[in-house]
Formats: structure tokens, C-alpha cells, sequence
């Protein structure tokens, strides 16, 4: 499986250099903003449905809240997760160890809290 | 629950989301006192509802570009280690202390916290030159106030690990931690207010989730009030994101100073009582 990533390097050289060299935490960063503005929106969307159901004297209301704010806890989990991803495929060993150390405290705390 | 509650919580939510954004202290330091102090709310039920409107803020404040682009993601990415562990530590040690005694740490801690921006009112940080090497840690971005991109380098990185693990701390009373983080990244550490505003508000969000996963695990989240903080807060966070690059990082620290005092003041008469 021994590839040779050197060969197709120089063809890619005059783009993909400066550019990385410049911004290399460019697609983190859409990825990071996305994951915000979906995370943001989707659980403002049922928490405002749940106080809704509520306000029409439906108890699922309750239950359409507590899914709200779990959606709303899920927003920084998973950009911490995308972090660590987003770490390992560019080798930046100083975030792969942060974002693992933190994925591990959420894991250790939040997991076994809630499950 | 009644309606009128509901609604002075969401009017709270969306004042605290405003500032919150515009200061980057994520706006528990104002929504704290109101659910403790004035829905009368236990300090583990308004920092719980606090720390999920924490989340909200944090997560809405770094959905925009703009915003995205003051941050520096490497500086918060290594810092969360230690909010995250500061955090932690923080459910441990709260869970052994008296209410009377939280409530006077959190009046010290906040008038300690408004004597240090106050300090170093007149400084800036920014280094004009942007060609400069910014080092590991160090950042750039685009400024209008100082007319171009500006630089800056990451100095006593020790000093940011060791705010970063009190915010986590002090996060337990549901104020974020921003209000220490932003102040010592800022006078101690040479990151640029706006940046060091950007970057915390970014990692406001694991920390908080350990706690907020914490008081959910224990019954202590009223669903309604919290719904109604985060709908609040997340208005108010527009309104703060426009005012952002329209008012000065001097008129910044002032505000934050003022603010401070007040809820210092607030949880010190409380003690007395």
C-alpha cells in the first residue's frame, strides 16, 4: 500500500501551496460556521415549536423541548469532533492531542451522564 | 410556568444574548442574576438554564463569517483543554460548597475581573505591522478601527492556561467564563479584544455543555424557561452582532467594567443579607 504522494505533488504545486500555506484552517472554519448556523437554527426551530404544543395545553410539549435542547448540547460536540477530524487529515499533531483530550472529558462526562 | 415568566425570561434572555455578543462574556453574568436573584431560581437551576443559553450564544455568535474570521481556532482549540478540565474540576468542588459561599466567590471574582480591564483601559495590542511572523498561537484579521489587517502574537501562553482553567471554574455559576478569559487573553496575553472576544466566544460551548449535561442529568432544567432564555438569547445575539463593528473596543471595556460592578455589588448585598 506504499503510495508516493510526491509524484503528484509538483503538478498541484503552483495553487495548492500558497494558499494552504496562507489559510490552512480555511475548510475548518466553513465547516465549523455550517455546523453553527444549522445547529442554531434547527433546535431554535423545535424549541419554539415545544413552547408552542405547550402553550396549546399539549403535553408533548414537554418532550419536544427536552429534544431541543439536546440538539442545541449536540452543536459543540460535534464541532468538536469535526475539530479532531479536521486535525488528523492535516497532521497538526499539537490539535489532534487538544481536541482528542477534550472529545475524552466530554465523552467521560457528558456520556455517562446522560446514557 | 406562567406566561408573564416565560416572557421575562425571554425579554432577559435577548438583553443578555445582546450584550453578551458585543462584550464576548457569553451574557450568563446577566441572565445569572436575574433567574437567581429575581425568578428566584436555586444557583444550580439558573446555572443550568444559563449555561444552555450559553451554548446558544456561542454557537450563534461563531455561525457568522465575520465573526469566524477574529477567531483564532488554534489559540481556543488548545485552550478548551483547559476550560474543559477547569469546568470539570468546578462540578466537583461547587458540589461540596454552601450557596452562601458560591455567591460570595462569585461576587470577589467578578470585582477582581473589573479592576483588571479597568487597569489597562488605555492599551491597545495590536501590532500594525502584518507581515510580522505571528508565531504558533498568533493570529490575524481585518480591522476598520485601525485601518487594515492587523497582527498579533501570543505572549505568556502559561497566563491563558491558567485563565482558561478559572473560566472553566467559574463557569459552575453559568457566566461562560468569557468575563475571565476575555480580560486576561486581552491585558496579559496581547490578543486584541475583538479576537480574544471571538475566540472565547467559540469555546464557550464544550464547557458549558459538561456543565449543562450535568444539571440535565440531575432534574434541574425547567424546559420551558430554558426554551424561552435560549429563543431570547439568540434574538438578542443579532442585534449584538450588528452593533459589534459599530462601537469602539474602548467603549467595549467600559461597558464590561460597569456591568461587572453591578452584579458584584448585587451578589455582595445578597451575602449580607
Amino acid at each position: 500500500m506504499a503510495t508516493e504522494p510526491n509524484i503528484e505533488a509538483p503538478r498541484e504545486m503552483p495553487d495548492a501551496i500558497p494558499h494552504a500555506t496562507q489559510h490552512p484552517m480555511d475548510r475548518l472554519e466553513r465547516t465549523i460556521g455550517g455546523i453553527m448556523r444549522v445547529g442554531v437554527v434547527l433546535s431554535a426551530v423545535v424549541l419554539a415549536s415545544g413552547l408552542v404544543l405547550l402553550a396549546l395545553g399539549r403535553p408533548l410539549g414537554t418532550r419536544v423541548l427536552n429534544v431541543g435542547l439536546v440538539l442545541l448540547m449536540l452543536i459543540p460536540a460535534s464541532r468538536i469532533l469535526v475539530s479532531l477530524v479536521d486535525a488528523i487529515l492535516r497532521r497538526d499533531r499539537l490539535l489532534v492531542l487538544a481536541t482528542a483530550v477534550v472529545s475524552g472529558i466530554i465523552v467521560w462526562q457528558v456520556l455517562a451522564k446522560i446514557l | 410556568m406562567s406566561l408573564f415568566t416565560e416572557l421575562a425570561t425571554f425579554a432577559a434572555g435577548a438583553f443578555a444574548g445582546g450584550l453578551g455578543t458585543l462584550l464576548g462574556l457569553g451574557g450568563g453574568v446577566i441572565l445569572m442574576p436575574f433567574l437567581n436573584k429575581v425568578l428566584g431560581l436555586s444557583l444550580d437551576q439558573a446555572s443550568g438554564i444559563s449555561v444552555i443559553t450559553i451554548i446558544a450564544t456561542s454557537s450563534a455568535a461563531s455561525a457568522s463569517p465575520a465573526r469566524l474570521k477574529l477567531a483564532n481556532l488554534r489559540l481556543g482549540m488548545l485552550l478548551e483543554i483547559f476550560t474543559t478540565t477547569g469546568g470539570v474540576f468546578g462540578l466537583w468542588w461547587f458540589g461540596q460548597t454552601s450557596d452562601a459561599t458560591k455567591e460570595q466567590i462569585f461576587a470577589w471574582v467578578l470585582a477582581l475581573i473589573a479592576l483588571v480591564v479597568l487597569s489597562r483601559l488605555g492599551k491597545r495590542n495590536v501590532i500594525l505591522d502584518p507581515t510580522i511572523d505571528v508565531g504558533l498561537l498568533g493570529g490575524r484579521f481585518e480591522e476598520a478601527e485601525s485601518g487594515g489587517e492587523v497582527a498579533y502574537r501570543v505572549r505568556r501562553p502559561v497566563v491563558a492556561f491558567a485563565a482558561s482553567f478559572f473560566a472553566g471554574v467559574v463557569s459552575n455559576f453559568g457566566i461562560g467564563g468569557g468575563i475571565l478569559k476575555v480580560p486576561a487573553l486581552n491585558t496579559w496575553c496581547g490578543v486584541p479584544i475583538r479576537a480574544a472576544a471571538a475566540t472565547s466566544a467559540l469555546m464557550l460551548g464544550a464547557t458549558a455543555l459538561i456543565i449543562a449535561a450535568d444539571r440535565f442529568s440531575h432534574g434541574q432544567i425547567v424546559p420551558e424557561l430554558a426554551a424561552a432564555a435560549v429563543l431570547g438569547v439568540l434574538a438578542g445575539t443579532q442585534v449584538g452582532a450588528w452593533f459589534q463593528h459599530r462601537t469602539k473596543a474602548r467603549t467595549h471595556k467600559i461597558a464590561l467594567i460597569v456591568i461587572l460592578v453591578i452584579v458584584s455589588a448585587i451578589y455582595f448585598s445578597g451575602v449580607r443579607r
